[in-house]
């Protein structure tokens, strides 16, 4: 990130990033290209909210509260649709750098990465005129944030019951010396020649979001895209089986409730 | 920022030109409006750029300082890009009417000309910015300013700060060290515009907004036009055809297939653009060189 | 250090002339070059058009009894002296200077195009690149009187923001609203099509503001405040716009711009002499 720090922080890390990052094939933690990180995904985390994720994808770790959809505090102009407002936190400690006062350039960036993805998949006509608000706080930025933020974010969407047309699953993909990476850590994408998230709409094969950096060649970037669409059918599968999970669950709690209430 | 309106009868009458190739103003659909650009006539400026597409109008600026390097990237120099919406263009930017706009063209721009946090692949070699590695390096500030507003800010504003990049001449520095090596190095800097460091503009690439018109995939939008198109994506492509940036834009998915024929129409639109600007850059800088002569 | 003396920037303040009114004749002669260039085709004589006047001129060096000032005229120590650039135009007495350019002044039966920008609870707010927003009332939009008359009607299903109307200026208050009057609201909107906008001085009140071109069937309606609305004729449940149609459109569309880049009146004759 470009822009003047005004004190350093002390080095309390091991201060070089790796300078290699892929031996044979393997990665510095043991994964293979075209592996994930190890992924965990909940819904149902912040009782105040309407809607709620938290998920974990290694050492990146992001919580998302939906509020609403609820009459829209900001006065906007008239409009038939609904709006999705999405305000992207980094925590302070999320990163080597403390955290700056205030929204910084990158969580405005985040902040409109994710709302991008997340505006194409919800319903927007089905809540005319209110807005449903979209904190996401990122706890651990230990690399792909936009992605596991858009994933979460998601999820939060369909646990706060807004009609969606699809879920959203994101990943990332880096490139590093000819070799493409799946859902890379910070160490991995410090040394990236190039770099891409993609969002979709799993069903419909609809691309959401879709954000690269660095140089790319056609085919590069052909080949950049299968991966990633890839690792979004093999996230698909985890989101829809967390989902399923959080209703199963809720609907044995109704079930405990009724019968408790009849005796 | 109030967008502006626009009825349904002239959305379908948009939609309805588009599919048949032929839009209000008479183009088609990958046609770019006319390319107006001019070099260096901010005296101040280390390079400035002025571009008019159409009715859009945008200012370039480039001032050179002498900076701190980043502690990531100690043999690069930096560039810092700004924006600014004046008031001039729309009284919607009054106050902070402009700060959503402008922050997300500034981005737009960094995502496009600046490497990813590897300091490698970007559209412009840090390094050659660089003085005293980790202690002093010529940041470069790119300042937007808008003057018109006619549609496609994106396209416009990538095109006149790859051109005030490459007008920019960076002056040559000469490192003093003192006796002691432990005192602090002085720095000359030659005044001499003929020694001066041009950088060099072929790698840099220009952002080309590709958007979805009823299916059809249409660059250079007019204002009306953008309220007709509900998926863009913003691609940033260099002169050797290589994709250096890609950002989605508004609101609507775009299928699959479709998103890989937008960055092609993207690269042919580039090409074009690429070849206009750097024609259009070789005079200016051939008739400066003869005035300077 | 060098300096580029093409790139120099001098204010003009710091260009000295010898004798300032030299100066002063000098930018004023070009500014009415300028105008007069440029609305030659306008400046019609024997139709009480005089000639073309900048800020500051003076029309009647003797303003006796016998001149009534009229709008864009000031009264200076005697004389009559224009207070705004434009076309000095006189009628009997009254003498007044017609603008060029700004906002357009609404006058009884002109036939506008506008846009509706705010509904209200009776009543729609349209911009007709006027100095304020005009006023469509619920009362003089025709058809939707009797259902209004039933009950509350939803403004929106008649008109929503961002629709383009025909109108007429049916009363200029003296607060400088402008009132508007639709035959029928609904028949009011406009179908598909595509707006030009222009100076207001280019579109005279005229016998007809709507044309039609039967061939390929599109029309045109000139509206007063400089908004030619181009487009499908029939109906505003026209169905999609067919190739010939678009065609016809876009050439009369540059027609008009081009008519209205050289400062020629934009009537239907001549656009049509243009797109026949």
């Amino acid at each position: 990130m470009a822009g003047q720090r005004e004190a350093q922080s002390v080095p309390w890390f091991a201060d070089e990033r790796p300078a290699e990052v892929i031996a044979d094939g393997v990665r510095l933690d043991g994964r293979s290209l075209e592996e994930f990180r190890n992924v965990f995904l909940k819904t149902g985390v912040i009782s105040q909210a309407s809607g709620s994720a938290y998920a974990e994808f290694g050492h990146t770790k992001v919580m998302v509260g939906v509020y609403g959809p609820r009459q829209s505090e900001r006065r906007v102009e008239y409009s038939e649709q609904g709006r999705i407002n999405v305000d992207v936190k980094l925590a302070s400690f999320a990163t080597r750098q403390r955290g700056i006062f205030g929204q910084s350039p990158e969580e405005r960036e985040l902040s409109a990465g994710v709302q991008a993805a997340l505006e194409a998949a919800a319903d927007l006509a089905s809540f005319p005129k209110a807005s449903a608000d979209v904190y996401v706080l990122v706890l651990e930025a230990g690399g792909g944030e936009l992605g596991v933020a858009a994933t979460a974010a998601a999820l939060a969407l369909a646990d706060a019951g807004i009609e969606l047309f699809d879920i959203v699953v994101a990943c990332s993909v880096s490139r590093v010396d000819g070799c493409l990476l799946l859902d890379p850590s910070t160490d991995e994408s410090f040394r990236e020649q190039g770099g891409l998230v993609l969002a979709l709409l799993p069903t419909s094969n609809e691309v959401t979001q879709l954000v690269s950096r660095g140089r790319w060649s056609g085919s590069q970037l052909r080949e950049g895209l299968e991966l990633a669409m890839g690792g979004c059918a093999q996230l698909e599968s985890a989101a829809r089986q967390c989902l399923k999970d959080a209703v199963v669950a809720a609907a044995a709690k109704q079930r405990q409730q009724q019968q408790q209430a009849q005796a | 920022m109030a967008a502006p309106l626009i009825s349904q009868g002239e959305v379908e009458w948009i939609t309805a030109g588009v599919s048949y190739n032929t839009r209000n103003d008479g183009r088609k659909r990958e046609d770019f409006r006319h390319l107006k650009v001019q070099l260096g006539m901010l005296a101040q400026a280390t390079g400035s750029a002025r571009v008019q597409l159409g009715e859009t109008d945008v200012i370039v600026g480039v001032k050179a300082e002498i900076g701190v390097p980043d502690a990531d990237r100690p043999d690069c120099g930096r560039i810092v890009f700004g924006v600014e919406c004046s008031p001039v263009a729309s009284p919607a930017f009054r106050g902070r009417g402009g700060d959503e706009l402008s922050s997300e063209l500034a981005r737009a721009l960094e995502r496009s000309m600046y490497p990813g946090p590897s300091g490698r692949g970007g559209g412009i070699d840090l390094s050659v910015l660089s003085i005293v590695s980790g202690k002093t390096c010529w940041v470069l500030h790119v300042d937007a300013l808008l003057l018109n507003i006619g549609g496609n800010l994106h396209d416009a504003v990538s095109a006149a700060a790859q051109a005030a990049l490459a007008d920019a001449k960076v002056p040559k520095v000469q490192v003093v060290q003192g006796e002691d090596p432990s005192d602090e190095p002085d720095y000359e800097v030659d005044d001499d515009p003929s020694e001066a460091m041009r950088l060099d503009a072929s790698g840099m690439p220009i952002c080309i907004t590709v958007s979805l018109i009823g299916g059809h995939c249409v660059v250079d939008l007019t204002v009306q036009e953008e309220l007709c198109s509900a998926a863009a994506m913003q691609v940033a492509v260099d002169a050797s055809g290589g994709v250096c940036g890609i950002t989605k834009r508004r609101q609507k998915g775009i299928e699959a297939s479709l998103a890989m024929e937008m960055i092609e129409v993207a690269q042919r639109a580039a090409a074009q653009l690429h070849t206009a600007l750097s024609s259009s850059l070789a005079e200016q800088q051939g008739q400066q060189q003869m005035a300077v002569g | 250090m060098h300096v580029d003396h093409r790139r120099g920037i001098h204010s003009s303040a710091t260009v000295r002339c010898r004798s300032p009114s030299t100066l002063a004749t000098i930018t004023h002669s070009a500014a009415v070059c300028r105008m007069e260039s440029k609305y030659q085709a306008l400046g019609r004589p024997g139709e009480g058009t005089v000639g073309v006047v900048c800020v500051g001129d003076v029309i009647e060096p003797q303003a006796n009894d016998s001149v009534l000032r009229g709008h864009g005229t000031l009264l200076r120590s005697g004389s009559l002296v224009a207070s705004r650039c434009g076309r000095v135009q006189r009628w009997n007495q009254l003498v007044l200077v017609e603008p060029l350019a700004g906002a357009y002044a609404a006058a009884v039966g002109h036939v506008v195009v506008g846009r509706i920008v705010q509904v209200e609870a009776t009543r729609w707010l349209v911009d007709i690149h006027a100095t304020t927003l005009a006023v469509l009332p619920l009362s003089t939009a025709g058809g939707a009187v009797r259902k209004a008359a039933e009950g509350a009607v939803d403004m929106r299903s008649i008109l929503v923001e961002g629709d383009l109307i025909a109108a007429e200026v049916q009363a200029v208050r003296s607060d400088g609203q402008v009132q508007l009057h639709v035959r029928d609201a609904v028949a009011s909107k406009l179908p598909p099509g595509t707006v030009v906008d222009i100076p207001a001085a280019l579109v005279r009140p005229q016998r007809k503001h709507v044309h039609h071109w039967a061939a390929t069937g599109i029309k045109a309606v000139f509206g007063c405040n400089g908004a030619i609305w181009i487009g499908v004729d029939g109906g505003s449940s026209a169905a999609v716009p067919g190739i010939e149609q678009v065609q016809a459109v876009v050439q009369a569309a540059t027609a008009v711009r081009a008519l209205a880049g050289v400062g020629q009146a934009i009537t239907p004759a001549a656009v049509e002499r243009m797109v026949p």
